[in-house]
């Protein structure tokens, strides 16, 4: 299952990254010559009604749809460990405060969040990424916080504090790398959803403008089309849908071996 | 209990304030000035006048923001932009029919979701496990717009089942089947795994030794067993079947408050969008404590230990 799902997102990832290199086809131009084609030899994904290559454009819509959700992760990823270690680890009313926080931003769905916060942003390929990343540190937060305070009175502390490690240094060298796996598994686990969040908003037209292609807008910007022209809604989907399955089985695998790390 | 639903009921006020605080954020991070926002643009002189004495525009922002909490404590949200509709009034409008649709979606979810993960824990590793594990995972991947869309394309173009869209018992179909897969998806992967785990416990063995017949050792002590963790999941992921009806309702053409939301963020129709959300908001905190108040009917154990719950 690891390997299955590994490969396939390392293919995809390759194909993001260096397919747009090898396509004869620029995602912006326009053929008028060739609009709505049906999949062929030419265009294995068929033209747009702008007579665009589907494929090419699937590819750099990737680039743009997976750079967001990944960096959004990561970003979460980043901010939510900082928060979650120093929270934990220090306690007291700076706890209080960020926990109350992580609490209310929790209290939303965190989509429709996200969505009111991208509609006041300036609309271009970073507002969802910021807006996934503000809602989306929380729950990184109080899962790290609650780990270290289980192993923030462990004998290893106890030591580092007794031959006189100051409390930064206790926090940096031993609490923060504890963690880092717990994290990190959470954020495979959690990749999935966001490119699914990601998908949604960019469906919704938030975040990058036509013509810059995304997975999600380019299904919205061919709904119109689909009782002629299905594949140009069933190929961006697929995309999607593959991605988000492939980081999802993952992270299950993850989670598994998570299991069987702590007990 | 008396005691608990009130000190819940309490604990809300500070949520609540939390929560109009980030709105309130949220509306001044736009630009211009947000008492013409809440307004409206072609909103009378009057009107403006009144909401900015509300908001008290020339005060500080503390005094802003008990001015925006007083309005909604009053049931106002503003006008729309474009029909100067009070926001409150489309939304009272537009709620029975999202509820309807969500309703309808759990029906659909809740049954199939418990059959299909306990037929998929109780035979664990079988092929018929697989088959339903990877269909739950692959529900949980799928974009929910997508699904719509394909739906729409089988059922209603090609097959001609079903309309596409509309609002009414007929149209209710297709967008609930939508809005249901992810819920099915979720609600099978709990099941499963609490039945697997509720299996191999001790008291099942014992039950199983002193004859106990399949049909209550599953209906009365693996259910009783598996029901907190999936009416948890269900108020959990309230949230994203709540985003999820943006998608499906605007792919559907379904007049609830889901599309009133899609219709506000494409233009830029801002009391409409914060009005909306708020709405939301409120409903999945009122789902999720009513979940936890269920808790104390459905389970002894969390009565007994309630104060280390709280």
């Amino acid at each position: 299952m690891k390997t299955i799902s590994l490969s396939i997102i390392i293919f995809i990832l390759l194909s993001v990254i260096f397919g747009p290199l090898l396509i004869p086809y620029n995602p912006y131009e326009m053929d008028l010559d060739a609009i709505r084609n049906p999949p062929s030899w030419q265009h294995p994904f068929g033209t747009d009604q702008k007579g665009r290559d589907l494929f090419s454009r699937i590819l750099f819509g990737g680039r743009i749809s997976l750079s967001v959700a990944i960096s959004a992760a990561l970003l979460s990823f980043t901010a939510g460990f900082i928060t979650g270690t120093v929270s934990g680890f220090i306690g007291g009313r700076l706890d209080m405060v960020i926990m109350a926080v992580v609490d209310l931003l929790m209290a939303f769905p965190s989509l429709l969040l996200a969505m009111a916060i991208s509609v006041v942003l300036p609309q271009n390929i970073y507002t969802v990424m910021i807006a996934l990343s503000l809602v989306g540190w929380a729950p990184f937060a109080r899962l790290i916080r609650g780990y270290v305070l289980t192993i923030r009175d462990e004998y290893f502390i106890q030591a580092a504090r007794a031959i006189g490690a100051s409390e930064t240094r206790i926090l940096i060298r031993h609490i923060m790398p504890q963690c880092f796996y717990l994290g990190s598994v959470y954020m495979s686990m959690k990749i999935g959803g966001f490119i699914l969040s990601e998908a949604a908003l960019s469906f919704l037209g938030l975040g990058a403008q036509p013509p810059v292609p995304t997975w999600g807008g380019m299904i919205s910007s061919s709904r119109a089309y689909m009782l002629s022209d299905p594949w140009m809604v069933l190929f961006p989907g697929l995309a999607i849908a593959i991605t988000a399955l492939s980081f999802n089985m993952l992270g299950d695998t993850l989670q598994a071996s998570k299991k069987s790390f702590q007990s | 209990m008396a005691f608990y639903i009130i000190k819940r009921i309490f604990l809300l006020i500070p949520l609540l304030l939390g929560i109009t605080f980030i709105s309130f954020i949220i509306l001044k991070a736009i630009p211009g000035d947000p008492a013409l926002i809440m307004a409206g643009e072609r909103a009378s002189a009057e009107d403006i006048e009144k909401i900015k004495r509300y908001l008290g525009t020339e005060k500080g922002i503390i005094h802003q923001y008990g001015g925006y909490i007083l309005m909604l404590f009053k049931g106002e949200m503003g006008r729309s932009y474009f029909t100067q509709r009070k926001v409150i009034d489309d939304i009272l409008e537009k709620l029975p029919n999202t509820t309807l649709l969500a309703m309808a979606a759990m029906l659909i979810a809740i049954p199939i979701g418990l059959l299909a993960g306990f037929i998929s824990g109780l035979k664990n590793g079988s092929m018929i496990d697989r088959f339903v594990s990877g269909f739950a995972i692959t529900g949980l991947s799928v974009p929910v717009f997508w699904i719509g869309l394909i739906l729409i394309y089988i059922v209603s173009l090609q097959l001609k089942l079903l309309p596409p869209s509309g609002t009414g018992l007929r149209f209710l179909i297709l967008p609930a089947v939508t809005l249901s897969l992810p819920a099915i998806a979720s609600i099978t992967r709990i099941t499963r795994t609490m039945v697997i785990e509720t299996s191999s416990m001790p008291f099942i063995k014992t039950a199983l030794s002193k004859g106990i017949s399949p049909f209550r050792l599953y209906s009365v002590h693996i259910m009783r067993n598996i029901i907190i963790p999936v009416v948890t999941v269900i108020g959990i992921d309230f949230g994203s079947y709540l985003s999820g009806a943006v998608l499906t309702e605007t792919i559907f053409g379904w007049n609830g408050i889901g599309r009133f939301t899609f219709e506000g963020i494409m233009k830029r129709d801002y009391p409409v969008v914060m009005g909306c959300i708020i709405t939301a908001t409120m409903i999945f905190i009122a789902i999720n404590l009513f979940v936890d108040i269920l808790y104390h009917f459905l389970d002894p154990r969390v009565r007994l230990g309630q104060d280390s719950k709280l």
